[in-house]
């Protein structure tokens, strides 16, 4: 029974993931990379990892992809559709996704033949322990924890936040300089996408 | 503190009749079927109370004709709703047109799946449960972006974008005084939260943290009144002034199911303040003996019931009290004051609780 519904899964995931990318229409994509994101959250939660499949929803689904979409609706003509991609894009774009495929299928063996060593170890059910890492007292816990991910973790908010400072100075200088923005074509119009929402 | 049962005898009934997995089946759809009902009869009688409210505010009277004080009146208004002509726009991209009424009510439906209405009344118990009710009221806006851009109406376009973005400022200072009660009970279940606060009144998070309990429950009524897109916020519609905002173009059913939304998300709202404030279905206990017993005889669920009513009563008072924002100066408000205040207030909380100095 849950061996049918992870295939069926996996195949609305798959089907879900051509339309992101095959979608001539921007907007579609989005939808498209939603239904993916929602399809990993419950993939997730067959696992059992349900703090982190609420929090791909949280993050994933409330967050990213509502600026995604905003980007789609700052940025593209309602219901324009882009043009075909040139063959040599195409062609890059199967050879860097080929190997990526045997980078994660390299990776799939390795963690596999290692889950299948620990279950021998430990007869007692991985199922039961792997409830215990992802569960939320134990994630908080090694995430704040001195010894464990404290620092990365606070390296990684350093880092956005040096990325956002980044943004809204790159966006502002162009704002400042008004001869600038108009010459710039794609630039010139991203940067004036924060002073859309603003004037009343 | 005591423990409590938390199975409901109904599930106990169907449990003793029926074999385990299908007993799981039947209690998990007469759960879904009770937040259905819930949801649809608790959105009528808003549309009639906010009616009335708004009436009597106003020195008139309100709906008096349909049935006894116009109790009929919002069902006569979702007939002639749903009979109306579902109209579909020329040009509209069909997928995102018909998807987008289902988003909002999807979400504030699944934030009901773990209220805790009673002690024994609650669909399912998450261990993340505020984890939960964040990531699922996200689908509020995502139906809104979606619907502004599907009905090919640049009003609608630009409707969706501003409340796009008042939503998503007003989450974050929402989301931060939710955190500073998680902090402050040691648990981000919902029911552990509710029994965090046993005891008096004086146990509430409301009154409980000093100072910064008060101010996260002040915070949360402005920030959830901007969040549900009602007055003195409701810059998505904003009817008087502006175009309709993301639902110019829907009719009938699709209409219907915004609105619906409104109200639903609106209840949810309130039951979360008075999850997180007012000791959700515990009895108000004011450590007088014969008067602690009486109101602790009266069932959990009603008093939720009653505490979700006052705060949905506060959100009518501050529409028809207040005068509208303007946009930016509604996204001032929130960037410039609500959120450096939130966040002052969660490194109080922080404090109060590191050196336990919380009102025992």
């Amino acid at each position: 029974m849950r061996d049918f519904f992870f295939y069926g899964l996996c195949a609305v995931l798959l089907g879900l993931a051509g339309v992101t990318v095959l979608s001539r229409n921007l907007f579609r994509s989005a939808l498209g990379l939603l239904g993916v994101l929602l399809c990993t959250a419950v993939l997730f939660l067959l696992l059992q990892a349900e703090m982190v499949a609420l929090v791909q929803v949280m993050v994933y689904i409330g967050g990213i992809m509502i600026f995604v979409l905003y980007a789609v609706l700052l940025t593209s003509e309602l219901g324009g559709r882009m043009a075909s991609p040139s063959p040599l894009k195409i062609g890059l774009a199967v050879v860097v996704a080929a190997v990526a495929l045997g980078m994660l299928a390299g990776l799939a063996k390795k963690a596999g033949g290692s889950a299948d060593r620990v279950r021998a170890e430990s007869p007692a059910g991985s199922v039961a322990a792997g409830a215990n890492i992802a569960s939320m007292k134990s994630m908080g816990e090694r995430l704040l924890d001195p010894r464990g991910f404290l620092v990365p973790f606070e390296l990684i908010s350093v880092l956005l936040l040096a990325a956002m400072v980044g943004a809204i100075a790159v966006a502002r200088e162009a704002a400042v300089v008004p001869g600038a923005g108009a010459g710039e074509g794609g630039g010139g119009k991203a940067a004036s996408a924060p002073g859309q929402g603003r004037p009343a | 503190m005591k423990a409590y049962a938390v199975n409901h005898p109904i599930g106990d009934i169907v449990r003793s009749l029926l074999p385990a997995p299908w007993a799981a089946i039947a209690n998990g759809a007469l759960a879904v079927a009770v937040i259905a009902g819930l949801v649809t009869v608790s959105a009528i009688f808003l549309i009639w109370l906010e009616r009335k409210v708004c009436a009597h505010f106003q020195a008139r009277l309100g709906p008096t004709r349909v049935g006894p004080f116009g109790l009929l009146q919002p069902i006569a208004d979702a007939i002639k709703l749903l009979m109306k002509e579902n109209l579909r726009p020329r040009g509209v991209d069909n997928l995102a047109y018909f998807m987008a009424p289902l988003l909002p009510i999807t979400g504030s439906f699944l934030v009901l799946a773990v209220m805790p209405f009673d002690h024994n009344l609650q669909v399912v118990d998450l261990q993340a449960g505020v984890v939960y009710v964040v990531a699922v009221s996200g689908l509020g806006i995502l139906g809104i972006l979606i619907g502004g851009w599907g009905s090919n109406n640049k009003y609608s376009l630009l409707g969706s974008m501003r409340s796009g973005a008042q939503l998503f400022s007003y989450e974050l200072s929402m989301v931060l005084c939710l955190l500073l009660i998680v902090m402050a009970s040691g648990s981000a279940s919902l029911r552990e939260i509710v029994l965090s606060q046993q005891g008096t009144v004086a146990d509430w998070w409301i009154f409980k943290l000093p100072v910064a309990g008060f101010l996260a429950f002040f915070l949360f009524m402005i920030s959830s009144t901007a969040e549900l897109n009602r007055g003195p916020l409701d810059l998505s519609e904003a009817e008087s002034e502006l175009t309709g905002g993301f639902h110019t173009e829907y009719t009938g059913i699709s209409f219907s199911m915004f609105f619906l939304a409104e109200f639903v998300n609106m209840f949810a709202s309130a039951g979360l303040g008075a999850t997180f404030f007012l000791g959700g279905f515990l009895a108000p206990q004011f450590g007088i003996g014969p008067v602690d017993y009486a109101l602790a005889a009266v069932p959990g669920v009603i008093w939720f019931f009653l505490k979700t009513y006052f705060l949905i009563f506060l959100y009518m008072w501050f529409r028809w009290t207040f005068p509208r924002l303007r946009i930016d100066h509604l996204l001032s408000l929130e960037w410039k004051f609500l959120l450096p205040v939130s966040m002052a207030n969660l490194l109080l909380a922080a404090t109060l609780v590191t050196f336990k100095l919380i009102i025992p």
